[in-house]
């Protein structure tokens, strides 16, 4: 099966028998990923790009990047429960023509430069493609790759530094966890909190600027700081080298009415606020990042701070025309890095049941005994 | 009264082939017009059925639900933010949850061994008043139920083994001549499947035979031995009978079940009115699976009076 691109690139894919849906897939996804890689990274340099797409039996051989050849794999049935697997694999491959390929680095000294940019990259084209279903949509559900990556980035998270040498990993477990999965929500960790044209645009310039070379992590941090930041820099160096990490979570918090001197002067809204209060939140771990936190007041409005995070510890102050019953930290979850996302949000009241997962759960258990009960 | 006519209708206890535990009674001499059992005409039990569905499901998703609470109950939006797009909330619970989910399926398997074996009872109930019209009484319930409860049991243990056995044997051996072919991974795959239907189609069996013993055992009042042998020569003198009135059935309860799936997802979970409509076209599904399931249970019990009649020559 054959296609070219807009730009002249001939894409060949050599597959088995019955699966021509995965190859045509797998070539609408490299013709995708070669135009949006290459206006992230710069222009794929080469005329061709040959897709081997492994029979049943030599599935090894699949997952594996050359200069403008790449193996991917995955069932003859694509799509549905499957995931988006095929695609995943493939723009993973082809991302590999920047991450080590182009920008040539050494995978054996700095393995995050080439699989963690790679599986941001990965990500970031998958995103691009199916939004926040970018790894599956099954039963309605949306899943996103980089939900997928986080949770094994942090239960790894304190194992091992990600920026050591490929050999020095204990576990190829956390070589997997660390490198490519940390490595990807960290970069998108930074793109939440310092802005995605910001960081991309950084990866994309230290991209540009080792093509044909062979830089090191410095390069990568430099080009961070530069577009970013001092800030941004400093936390990649963090994660990357000393094993940063940070946990985000709501301490409490208080209003009261009044505040004993009159009404308060003034909500974020404008209006005369009459409760003032205090909304307790607190960071852990060696990372600075800062986050917006979300002010619920009981009529209904939000106010939303920006917390910078230097201190270990802050009590925010609340203005607002009616009592504050609920703080959440990091409301979009921008910050994926963080350890542990349930203790980001604190209200009055707080649900003692799950409505929802009451009902996903008892209609399994019903369909269940229909099947198996009496 | 057992053996005599109660509510109009013959007890089928007193069948003419001898092989109720009580057979011989006088009132076998007069022959009354055939039963006809019907789902419809018993609301009251097929509301109890649903009821003990309805609560077993809730009651097996409870630990789920309250877990989860503990873990987003204190968002403003609660448990909503799991299905927030891209599920990384959802992610996270599973993450967090993952050194509970043993303890809480193992929790949620023995709660749904319990719930089943409970459900005996309440489709003992089924059967009797299924089997007999008119008002009924608590102790001619409770009596019929209570001496069904030993066979019924044994027949459920011995059905879960022949099903279990039936799927093993077939899958095994269907892999196992599915491997010794040359086949592509298309084929293979397609293969594969309809191996899996056969299984299923061999468990189907099973729970026609089963249902076939259960009915017997409750309304013929027969031990384990019998019941079976009852079962199996009807479904052997009725097969596509039997196997009508039992897929049919079972396709509109999937139907049900899958319209369920599909409003729930349709609504959507965004608000508490819509949770809330959910739950209604979920328990709306169930019911119409319970009513089905009961005008199962009837036509069995219908199948199995003609068998008896042909036996009886009648």
């Amino acid at each position: 099966m054959r296609a070219v691109t807009d730009d002249g690139v001939a894409i060949r894919c050599l597959y088995p028998p019955d699966h021509e849906r995965a190859a045509a897939l797998e070539i609408e996804a490299s013709r995708f990923g070669l135009a949006h890689l290459g206006a992230a990274f710069g222009r794929y340099p080469y005329r061709t790009l040959t897709i081997v797409h492994p029979p049943t039996g030599a599935d090894e051989a699949g997952g594996m990047e050359y200069p403008t050849l790449i193996t991917t794999g995955g069932s003859w049935l694509v799509g549905g429960a499957f995931g988006r697997f095929v695609e995943a694999v493939t723009l993973h491959e082809l991302a590999h023509q920047w991450f080590y390929g182009l920008v040539a680095t050494n995978e054996h000294r700095y393995p995050f430069l080439d699989e963690g940019l790679t599986s941001y990259a990965e990500a970031d084209v998958l995103r691009a493609r199916h939004g926040a279903a970018s790894a599956a949509r099954v039963l309605g559900l949306e899943l996103d790759i980089l939900a997928i990556y986080r949770a094994g980035a942090i239960e790894a998270g304190h194992n091992a530094v990600i920026g050591q040498a490929a050999p020095d990993f204990v576990q190829g477990s956390d070589y997997g966890a660390l490198v490519y999965g940390r490595m990807a929500t960290l970069v998108s960790t930074l793109e939440g909190v310092y802005g995605r044209d910001l960081i991309r645009g950084a990866v994309g310039r230290y991209a540009r600027e080792g093509r044909f070379r062979h830089p090191g992590p410095e390069a990568l941090l430099a080009a961070v700081r530069e577009d970013a930041g001092d800030g941004a820099a400093e936390a990649l160096r963090l994660a990357v080298f000393e094993r940063g990490w940070v946990d985000y979570a709501v301490a409490g918090m208080e209003s009261y009415a009044g505040g004993g001197e009159g009404p308060a002067q003034g909500g974020a809204d404008g209006g005369a606020a009459v409760y003032r209060g205090h909304a307790f939140v607190r960071r852990r771990g060696t990372l600075v990042l800062p986050v917006d936190v979300d002010l619920h007041g009981a009529d209904g409005a939000v106010q939303r701070v920006r917390w910078d995070a230097r201190e270990p510890a802050a009590r925010l102050p609340y203005a607002g025309a009616s009592r504050l019953v609920a703080v959440v930290i990091d409301p979009e979850r921008r910050v994926l890095l963080d350890e542990d996302l349930t203790n980001n949000a604190a209200r009055e009241g707080r649900q003692v049941l799950a409505p929802r997962v009451l009902h996903g759960a008892s209609l399994a258990a019903g369909v269940l005994l229909t099947l198996l009960g009496p | 009264m057992r053996g005599a006519v109660e509510g109009g209708e013959i007890d089928p206890v007193a069948s003419p082939d001898g092989g109720g535990v009580d057979g011989g009674s006088p009132a076998r001499a007069a022959l009354p017009a055939p039963r006809r059992p019907a789902a419809r005409r018993r609301p009251g039990v097929v509301a109890l059925y649903f009821a003990y569905r309805a609560l077993s499901a809730l009651v097996l998703a409870a630990p789920v639900s309250l877990f989860a609470a503990r873990l987003v109950g204190g968002h403003p939006r609660g448990d909503a933010v799991l299905f927030d797009p891209g599920s990384v909330m959802l992610v996270e619970v599973a993450r967090v949850a993952k050194d509970a989910a043993a303890l809480i399926a193992a929790q949620m398997g023995l709660g749904a061994l319990l719930a089943s074996a409970f459900g005996l009872i309440p489709l003992a109930i089924v059967i009797v008043a299924l089997g007999r019209s008119g008002p009924l009484t608590a102790s001619l319930v409770g009596g019929r139920v209570a001496r069904a409860l030993g066979p019924l049991t044994l027949l459920w243990g011995a059905a879960l083994a022949a099903e279990v056995a039936a799927a093993a044997l077939v899958t095994l051996l269907g892999l196992k001549l599915l491997g010794s072919m040359q086949l592509g991974p298309r084929a293979y795959d397609v293969a594969g499947a309809a191996v899996v239907l056969v299984a299923a189609l061999a468990i189907a069996a099973i729970g026609i035979l089963h249902d076939l013993a259960r009915v017997a055992a409750v309304d013929e009042q027969r031990g384990f031995y019998m019941s079976a042998s009852r079962a199996l020569s009807t479904a052997v003198s009725a097969p596509l009978a039997s196997a009508w009135a039992f897929f049919w059935r079972s396709a509109l309860a999937v139907a049900a079940l899958a319209s369920a799936v599909g409003i729930a997802r349709a609504v959507g979970l965004s608000s508490g009115a819509r949770v809330a409509l959910a739950f209604g076209a979920q328990h709306a599904g169930i019911a119409i699976t319970v009513f089905l399931r009961v005008s199962w249970l009837a036509a069995a019990m219908r199948l199995l009076d003609r068998t008896r009649e042909a036996g009886s020559g009648r």
